[in-house]
């Protein structure tokens, strides 16, 4: 690794750092006691806030639900009472529309319809997005944190990402499955999460560590050529892992981030390895590669004619000769393998 | 397909030509920052505050943020210029957003329907599945929010799947079921893809809310035959298929719901499959194409 890289991974890891203290100091105050707020700059940097002021915010690990007299985020006068955050901003047009009652957002699903304006509305007020914000850091029940996390994922941008990552150096699992849920969300086209989550590659070697870290790249989005490189670069790694499930989610990941003929070599070894459910992940990979010298079409068809092989791996295999130019020969040849493993129903 | 949804496909496609060139004319492109924005309204004067010198200082203002690409309001990755060229439509270098602006898109070259690629394996110029004649799922072309499919028979197989799995919420698979792949939906099927890796730890899929080889095979695994052919008379014959749980009845006897039709011939080789249909709903057996015929029409 270029000494840059180190340099970079090590500042993450310290203010990853800053970022769990910050987030334990809020996590385990006690009743009435401050919360220490964890701001993120506009370039991603996370710093500790010296403000001490009282939040009224929930702050009881315990409390099932935001009541919204409690939190002070029912705006009976447009917000005169309202805490700095809950506040209106004072944008006209966010003045001029119906305030929103916190207290009752994630307790029921939306319809489409309604999502995608309280999306908008969220990203046109910013204190208000500030209040849900709160509401999901002292949520503990599951079904609301999840309609609430849906919600924040959906309208992305810094404070979303700042609240991800303050979630996933968290020592709860929970809290941490929830930030890694977050950052998932919010990773398509968000270079500070994914600066995050090449942090997250570096440190972790275990399947449980790993595994949920994979799930946050499934969605590649918007990534600058160089960006891309590297983290895919990260992911080829983890094509020699010990588990299993790494390496067939690391390839699946890897083939979502690479282009054209970028690490093929890593998918058709992939295809011999010593588990079925990644010879399955290889095949997938290499639908729609290139096979310039028909070496790939060889390997996939004795993958696909083996009759020893698992099923699924072979109509994998399959997908993938499907998308090669097959000559007449070849392509009677998996047209047969296909009638074969059609000949019994699926289950 | 047929010519009536390829015309009503291109009119969608137009509509959105339309939409942005409107766009483009007003200046929501993602081509202008916030600082650097000109007097849009026309007339006025720009400032800091109201940056399109219409006289409304906020978030009213056409072209506030860069990061509002497609001057939808909404700030954030679902934005429909992807590629940030202002131009909102098919011309986009990585309008599936997959962060490779190139010729592994969808819609390669612009017309608006999905070329095949890796990632949408069945999909042409047509629109149409012509290979997903066999019995797997996993050939199906890919569906997603916003692409050809997410108004499709496809999504209503998949929603009929994710929602008798225990995801989503409606009063019945029928209600659930609207062939509309929309937000909901999504997060349907991301929930399906959680529990699935839940469930087959060691053959874990991308949790994306798209519906890609992988996951169009892992909705396969989740059909069980609940109403087997009998091959007796003329054809055509069929496996009646449903998925059998709390939602959508028990595997087997006079209560078991078909959801899904394989046909199926014999001959002298045995059963051959000829591909999956719908049932029209819960309790109505007709037949509705699904990877073989048109995707594109309408489960009612």
């Amino acid at each position: 690794m270029a000494r840059g890289g180190t340099v970079a991974i090590a500042a993450l890891v310290g203010v990853a750092t800053v970022a769990l203290v910050g987030y334990l100091l809020s996590r385990g105050a006690t009743e009435g006691a401050a919360v220490r707020q964890v701001p993120v700059t506009t370039s991603g940097s996370i710093q500790r806030q010296a403000d001490e002021t009282p939040s009224p915010f929930a702050t009881d690990p315990d409390a099932v639900s935001l009541d919204a007299a409690a939190v002070g985020t029912e705006p009976p006068d447009a917000g005169a009472d309202l805490p700095e955050a809950a506040r209106p901003s004072d944008d006209a047009a966010t003045a001029r529309q119906d305030p929103i009652d916190v207290a009752s957002l994630g307790r029921a699903d939306l319809d489409d319809d309604a999502f995608v304006a309280l999306v908008a509305r969220l990203d046109q007020d910013p204190g208000l997005l500030a209040a849900v914000v709160d509401a999901f850091r002292a949520e503990v029940d599951p079904a609301r944190l999840a309609r609430l996390a849906r919600l924040l994922g959906a309208v992305g941008g810094p404070t979303v990402t700042a609240l991800a990552a303050e979630l996933v150096y968290s020592t709860d699992p929970g809290l941490r499955a929830v930030g890694l849920d977050l950052l998932r969300r919010v990773q398509p086209g968000n270079g500070e999460a994914r600066d995050i989550i090449a942090g997250l590659l570096s440190n972790g070697t275990d399947r449980e560590t790993l595994m949920p870290v994979l799930q946050t790249l499934t969605r590649p989005g918007v990534v600058p050529v160089d960006e891309r490189t590297r983290l895919a670069g990260q992911v080829s790694l983890l094509a020699g892992h010990d588990d299993p499930a790494v390496r067939r989610l690391g390839l699946s990941v890897l083939s979502r981030w690479s282009d054209g003929a970028e690490n093929v070599t890593l998918m058709r070894d992939g295809l011999v390895d010593t588990h079925a459910g990644v010879r399955e992940a290889a095949a997938y990979a290499l639908v729609g590669r290139a096979d310039p010298d028909g070496a790939l079409t060889a390997e996939l068809f004795a993958v696909a004619d083996d009759a020893d092989e698992d099923e699924r791996v072979r109509r994998a295999a399959i997908l993938a000769l499907k998308n090669l130019p097959l000559d007449d020969a070849d392509r009677a040849r998996r047209l047969a393998i296909e009638g074969v493993l059609d000949l019994a129903p699926r289950r | 397909m047929t010519r009536r949804h390829t015309a009503r496909h291109a009119a969608r496609y137009l509509l959105l030509g339309a939409m942005s060139a409107t766009l483009v004319g007003c200046g929501g492109g993602a081509g202008d920052s916030g600082t650097n924005d000109i007097d849009l309204g026309g007339g006025g004067l720009a400032t800091p505050d109201d940056r399109d010198g219409d006289g409304i200082p906020n978030s009213e203002d056409p072209d506030f943020d860069a990061s509002d690409l497609d001057g939808d309001m909404i700030q954030n990755n679902r934005d429909d210029d992807i590629d940030g060229d202002g131009v909102l439509n098919g011309e986009d270098d990585d309008i599936d957003g997959d962060g490779i602006p190139n010729a592994s898109d969808p819609d390669e070259d612009g017309d608006g329907f999905d070329e095949a690629t890796a990632e949408n394996v069945c999909g042409d110029a047509a629109g149409t599945d012509a290979e997903s004649v066999n019995n797997d799922w996993n050939d199906n072309c890919s569906v997603q929010r916003r692409n050809q499919f997410s108004d499709s028979l496809y999504s209503a197989g998949i929603q009929r799947v994710v929602y008798c799995s225990g995801q989503g919420n409606a009063s019945s698979v029928d209600a659930y079921t609207d062939g509309e792949y929309g937000e909901g939906t999504e997060e349907a099927v991301t929930a399906f893809q959680t529990a699935y890796n839940a469930a087959n730890p060691d053959f874990a899929i991308g949790i994306d809310g798209r519906v890609g080889p992988q996951t169009w095979a892992a909705l396969q695994d989740a059909l069980v035959v609940v109403q087997p052919a009998v091959l007796e008379g003329q054809g055509p014959f069929f496996d009646g298929y449903g998925v059998p749980g709390e939602r959508c009845g028990p595997a087997e006897g006079d209560d078991a719901v078909v959801l899904f039709l394989n046909e199926i011939t014999s001959g002298n080789a045995g059963i051959s499959r000829l591909g999956w249909q719908l049932t029209k709903g819960a309790t109505d057996a007709t037949p509705v194409p699904f990877s073989t015929g048109s995707p594109f029409g309408q489960i009612d």
